[in-house]
């Protein structure tokens, strides 16, 4: 059952479009529209409510819209309740940063930061979209199971993924990335490589019957958070799908997401599921 | 699948979507948004930026290393006053800065991207809000927000046509297409955001009729945001040069710091005064640093950076004269690079026969290529698409007259990028005339042949644009009077095929020798164009890029590309493949990044804004200086002022000569290091006294080696520079070879000649092995001066040796290069003047020497002359009989 946060805002009426198509996607073809009421935003919730009820409609899908009061919890903590246990959640970033930052101190961060449901974070770069992306660039985090939790997204996007680019970036040190010899560069391209082989493979049955287009690159950088927005760029991709548990990024996790929130020239997707 | 994207919609669909309506949206509605979303503008660059690259350049190692010197001199100076420490820590601090200044005079560019993005946007713009039509700024645009648009306009942000009147735009900016495309409002059922027809976009020209546009995405959001987003986000690569100096630096410091800090720690062990071991150790550093090493090779780049603009080419980065020489391939564009940019029709032919068409039936085709134009007259020939003025031009000079021809046209139908063709309805006689001009695949299905003759025009155009021609198939028919306004599908139907109308933009005249002048020299030059594949092929093979029978291997298209994995691309060009057709700017980043996979350097020209992030991604961004935008010129670090590709290959001589003069001085200023370090050694390591003193030092490193060393960066190239390959990656700028000749061989013997003209000296003077000897002392200063005359004499030979690897130096023109004979003259003089002129010798501490000393220290000169030709006569006979193994 997929969830969608919606604020009442113009970004979370873009965002709505990735929340409707993913629905579309699902078996179940129902969406629950859940919005914690805000004074600020009340005056034309019905008639937001009611078009993103019609697009629903336009595509099979069953709409629930539920307004809620927000009572002494959070918000987020608030939309985790009315989810349920076995909802994905989708939210939306904040539309222009608040000291650089998309995701920070958001109620879209603390639903990723609660890891009781699977929640998608949505930055929406490119309005005229529509939630259709059709380039997917999906930066791989270096774990085993990172197919594992890439999947239910991708599967979510469904054939609006013409073309899905995978991409390995081999974090290394400013000082290594400059100096390091060509066969060791070399050596850090093939074993990614490899580690990437696995992930396509492992990606393309875990779509079937879906078959997408793939592509992979492994790329060697001092600054991965960059490197994804520059492959984004060169690849045109639409949307970036973003593992917020990404290892690479490690110590700073929240500072690398927020460059690729920040910079990216596609729509951003940060996932994560509960442990 | 994708069906629903903005382009896709219904105009109610659209507004529904931004919560918008025609008659635009209210107050409270656009401040809510632009408190969302913020005002419609670009991020402007880091204002403090320039004080990061600053700092950089003051905190390399090399300065660092200066500055802690200059810091112990004043400490010693401190602690033992009388010394000029102080004026050896001011004289170090200068040349720290110094070093500092220049590089960043060169590297502060980086905002001037998005100067230029900024420039391309308009200041204010016509909208409907609910309270009226207004000229707002454009910064307080809002997704939603309808504007005016009118032949002349800049659209300031993504929007959707709600309107259009015969609305013509030129999306140049953004999609590298030169053709105008035609706008519609309706909504179309397929085909990609960014070439939608009924889209506009920021950064884009209105050149004819009107509309109003809904907009849907302003500031960074636009498709224009992104591409300035993406020309400050993308770093340029550290040059070939820059990897090497820092290299070269390194291993310098190491040297020096490892000598200095092992020499202080011997002199502490063996008990010497800590403020004698802190001197040494200063002064052990200091002969070992090149210190006029860097500001040397700045002046190389700078001078060989005016050399080129005197061949059109303009460098924005110094760094980039070296680089360009560097290059192990050249992706460039066609139109204008490769060839003239001047459309000509060369042919109209019969398109079943192949054959040229008669005088009449040229004449009809031509007419009818006319009136699918859209031509201005401009003076005494016309403006417009190069095409139509071509058919224009064609058209009078077969006696025909394109003014009447275009001033009986009564209906136009503009090119259509997507549908790839033009067409226009004109008066004729009593039937009007419709005519069409276009790509034979587009206009084909429109025609009244059967299969046998369509299938021998397919031969015919097949054979023309392998030919290397573009080709027109241009087509007509008379209508009824009242269906001039009839939609195109039915005027379309039936139509008479005059023929084709073959065009060619003749090649430079210089490109198919600057051609063979790159294979000669190893470089591979990769051509990336627009035009159909067998047109493509056809002028790579005239200019020299592949051969006449290269085969369908060779080229790549832009659809191929497109699905192409990266790894495959990597593999085709590695194969060979070097031509790309069809493409669109956008791919260039692709390709750049398949050959830097391979390891290659790459220059890449291009012109449009979208070039902008594959310019910054190669290792050298060359941009056209008479047809590029100023994005692209920002971008790049190189500017053809005459868009011409022989002046690329021009540069890459001039890029090889630099650098290859940069180690002829380089070797040049090492080897006088070795003559510095050898004294203090002596002086650590026996009963002796200082044979070169640290001022001394300092007046060779900073006075008498700089001008021959910038005369030897002023060397002209020495016509082997483009008969050798790439340098690529690989090539060091200080390798084992150099630093054994420099140090081991030039800077031996000339330690070994001073140094022993030293102790002849001193013993000539009534010295005794193990007596010490003040400083003041006449026979000991009179000794320092021959030692340091017996370097600077020996630095000339050092000099004329190193102009050349294999010969001797004085064979050919070295009268030519002023500054290296000012140079030469500038080390006798010192040489006189240390020992001889009092001013001079009592602030180096030197003293007058007896004509004797200081003839056999003259003779040091063509000792090392000698033994130097004998050195490169073996090293030449071992490589040629290397080779002839």
């Amino acid at each position: 059952m997929l969830a969608f946060a919606y604020d009442g805002s113009l970004n979370g009426d873009w965002v709505a479009h990735y929340a409707v198509r993913f629905a579309s996607n699902t078996a179940a073809r129902r969406l629950r529209v859940i919005h914690v009421r805000d004074e600020a935003r009340a005056a034309h919730l019905p008639e937001r409510l009611a078009r993103i009820a019609a697009e629903c409609a336009a595509v099979d899908v069953a709409c629930e819209a539920e307004v809620v009061e927000r009572g002494a919890v959070d918000v987020a903590a608030r939309v985790l309740d009315v989810a349920g246990p076995d909802a994905t959640v989708i939210a939306g970033t904040r539309a222009r940063p608040r000291a650089r930052a998309f995701l920070a101190h958001t109620v879209s961060a603390r639903l990723l930061a609660a890891r009781r449901v699977p929640v998608i974070a949505i930055r929406v770069v490119h309005p005229g979209v529509l939630g259709q992306p059709g380039r997917v660039l999906v930066p791989v985090a270096e774990r085993v199971d990172f197919a594992a939790a890439a999947l239910p997204v991708l599967r979510l996007l469904g054939d609006d993924i013409e073309r899905l680019h995978l991409l390995w970036v081999c974090a290394v040190s400013r000082l290594r990335a400059r100096w390091q010899s060509a066969p060791a560069g070399a050596r850090l391209v093939a074993a990614g490589r490899a580690g990437l082989a696995a992930v396509e493979d492992a990606l393309r049955a875990g779509l079937a019957p879906l078959a997408p287009s793939l592509d992979a690159t492994v790329v060697i950088s001092p600054d991965p958070p960059r490197e994804i927005v520059l492959q984004a760029a060169r690849h045109r991709a639409r949307l970036i799908c973003l593992d917020h548990d990404a290892p690479a990024a490690g110590p700073l996790a929240r500072a690398s997401l927020e460059v690729v929130l920040r910079d990216a020239p596609a729509d951003v997707a940060v996932f994560r599921n509960p442990p | 699948m994708i069906q629903r994207q903005i382009h896709n919609l219904a105009l109610a669909e659209v507004f529904a979507f931004l919560r918008s309506r025609a008659g635009g949206l209210t107050a409270a509605e656009v401040a809510e948004r632009q408190a969302e979303l913020g005002p419609n503008t670009l991020d402007p660059p880091p204002r403090w930026g320039w004080v990061r690259t600053l700092a950089a350049q003051l905190t390399n190692l090399f300065s660092v290393l200066l500055y802690a010197s200059s810091a112990l001199c004043f400490v010693a100076e401190r602690m033992q006053p009388g010394e000029h420490m102080a004026v050896l820590g001011w004289a170090l601090a200068g040349v720290a800065l110094l070093n500092a200044a220049f590089t960043f005079a060169q590297t502060i560019r980086a905002e001037q991207a998005m100067r230029a993005l900024q420039d391309l946007l308009p200041q204010r713009v016509t909208v409907t809000r609910a309270d009226g039509e207004q000229a707002v700024p454009i910064a307080t645009l809002v997704p939603g927000d309808v504007i005016h648009l009118a032949e002349g306009d800049r659209v300031p942000a993504d929007a959707r046509l709600i309107e259009a009147t015969d609305l013509l735009a030129n999306n140049a900016p953004l999609t590298g297409e030169s053709r105008h495309a035609s706008l519609v409002a309706a909504e179309v059922p397929a085909g990609r955001l960014v070439d939608a027809p009924n889209l506009v976009f920021a950064g884009c020209a209105i050149v004819r009729g009107s509309g109003r546009a809904v907009v849907y995405a302003t500031g960074r959001r636009t498709e224009f945001g992104k591409v300035a987003a993406l020309s400050v986000a993308v770093r340029r690569p550290p040059t070939p040069l820059e990897r090497e100096v820092a290299r070269m630096v390194r291993i310098l410091t190491v040297v020096a710091l490892v000598m200095g800090v092992g020499f202080f720690a011997y002199g502490v062990a063996i008990g010497r005064p800590l403020w004698v071991n802190v001197v040494f150790m200063l002064g052990i550093i200091v002969a070992n640093v090149p210190e006029g090493l860097l500001p040397t090779l700045t002046l190389a780049l700078a001078m060989g950076g005016v050399r080129l603009a005197r061949k059109r080419v303009l460098v924005k980065r110094l760094d980039a004269v070296e680089a360009l020489g560097a290059v192990e391939v050249i992706c460039t564009d066609k139109t204008g690079t490769l060839t003239h940019n001047q459309l000509a029709v060369t042919a109209a032919v019969e398109a079943v026969s192949a054959a040229p068409l008669p005088d009449d039936g040229r004449r009809a085709l031509l007419e009818a290529a006319v009136t699918a134009s859209e031509l201005r007259r401009h003076g005494d020939g016309w403006s417009g698409d190069p095409l139509d003025v071509a058919a224009a031009e064609a058209l009078r000079a077969a006696g025909g007259d394109p003014d009447a021809i275009t001033a009986a046209i009564v209906r136009r139908v503009a090119f259509d990028v997507q549908r790839r063709r033009a067409a226009g309805v004109r008066r004729d006689g009593a039937a009007p005339r419709f005519a069409i001009k276009g790509a034979w695949e587009v206009v084909r299905p429109h025609v009244a042949l059967d299969a046998a003759a369509l299938a021998q025009a397919d031969a015919t155009v097949r054979a023309l644009a392998s030919r290397g021609l573009r080709v027109l198939a241009v087509a007509s028919r008379a209508i009824a009077a009242d269906r001039v306004a009839a939609p195109e599908a039915e005027l379309e139907q039936g139509l008479t095929l005059h023929g084709f109308l073959c065009l060619s933009d003749p090649l430079r005249a210089a490109v198919p020798d600057a051609l063979t002048r790159c294979h000669a020299a190893g470089i591979r030059v990769v051509l990336i164009t627009g035009d159909h594949p067998d047109t493509a092929r056809a002028i790579a093979a005239q200019a020299g890029i592949v051969t006449a029978d290269a085969g369908a291997e060779a080229v790549i298209t832009g659809g191929e590309l497109e699905t192409m994995r990266e790894a495959e691309l990597a593999a085709r060009l590695r194969a060979g493949a070097c031509v790309f057709a069809r493409t669109t700017p956008e791919q260039k980043l692709k390709i750049v990044a398949a050959l830097k996979q391979l390891g290659l350097v790459v220059a890449m020209t291009g012109d449009g804004v979208n070039d902008a992030p594959a310019l910054r991604a190669a290792d050298v961004g060359i941009a056209m200086g008479a047809s590029g935008t100023d994005v692209a010129r920002a971008a790049a670090q190189i500017v053809l002022l005459d868009d011409d590709f022989a002046s690329i290959v021009a540069g890459v001589e001039e890029g090889r000569t630099v650098f290859a003069n940069i180690r002829k001085f380089t070797s040049y200023v090492l080897a006088s290091n070795v003559p510095e370090i050898v004294p203090f050694l002596a002086y650590v390591a026996l009963p002796v006294p200082l044979g070169l003193t640290v001022i001394q030092i300092l007046s060779i490193d900073l006075g008498t080696d700089l001008l021959p060393a910038i005369g030897l960066g002023q060397e002209p190239p020495d016509g082997e520079a483009m008969g050798r390959p790439p340098r690529g990656h690989h090539g060091r700028l200080l390798d084992r070879a150099l630093m054994v000749r420099s140090y081991l061989f030039l800077g031996l013997i000339q330690a070994a000649w001073a140094m022993a003209l030293f102790f002849v000296a001193l013993v000539a003077a009534g010295w005794r092995w193990g007596a010490s000897l003040p400083a003041t002392d006449a026979g000991y200063r009179a000794a320092t001066g021959v030692t340091l005359v017996a370097v600077v004499f020996s630095q000339v030979a050092n000099l004329i040796g190193r102009r050349y690897e294999a010969r001797s130096g004085l064979d050919r023109g070295v009268l030519r290069n002023r500054l290296l004979v000012l140079g030469i003259a500038l080390e006798i003089g010192f040489a006189f003047a240390a020992l001889y002129w009092p001013p001079l010798a009592a602030a180096l501490g030197t003293g007058p020497a007896a004509w004797w000393l200081v003839a056999l220290a003259a003779l040091g000169a063509p000792l090392l002359f000698v033994a130097d030709l004998a050195r490169k006569r073996r090293a030449f006979r071992a490589t040629v009989a290397g080779t002839g193994r």
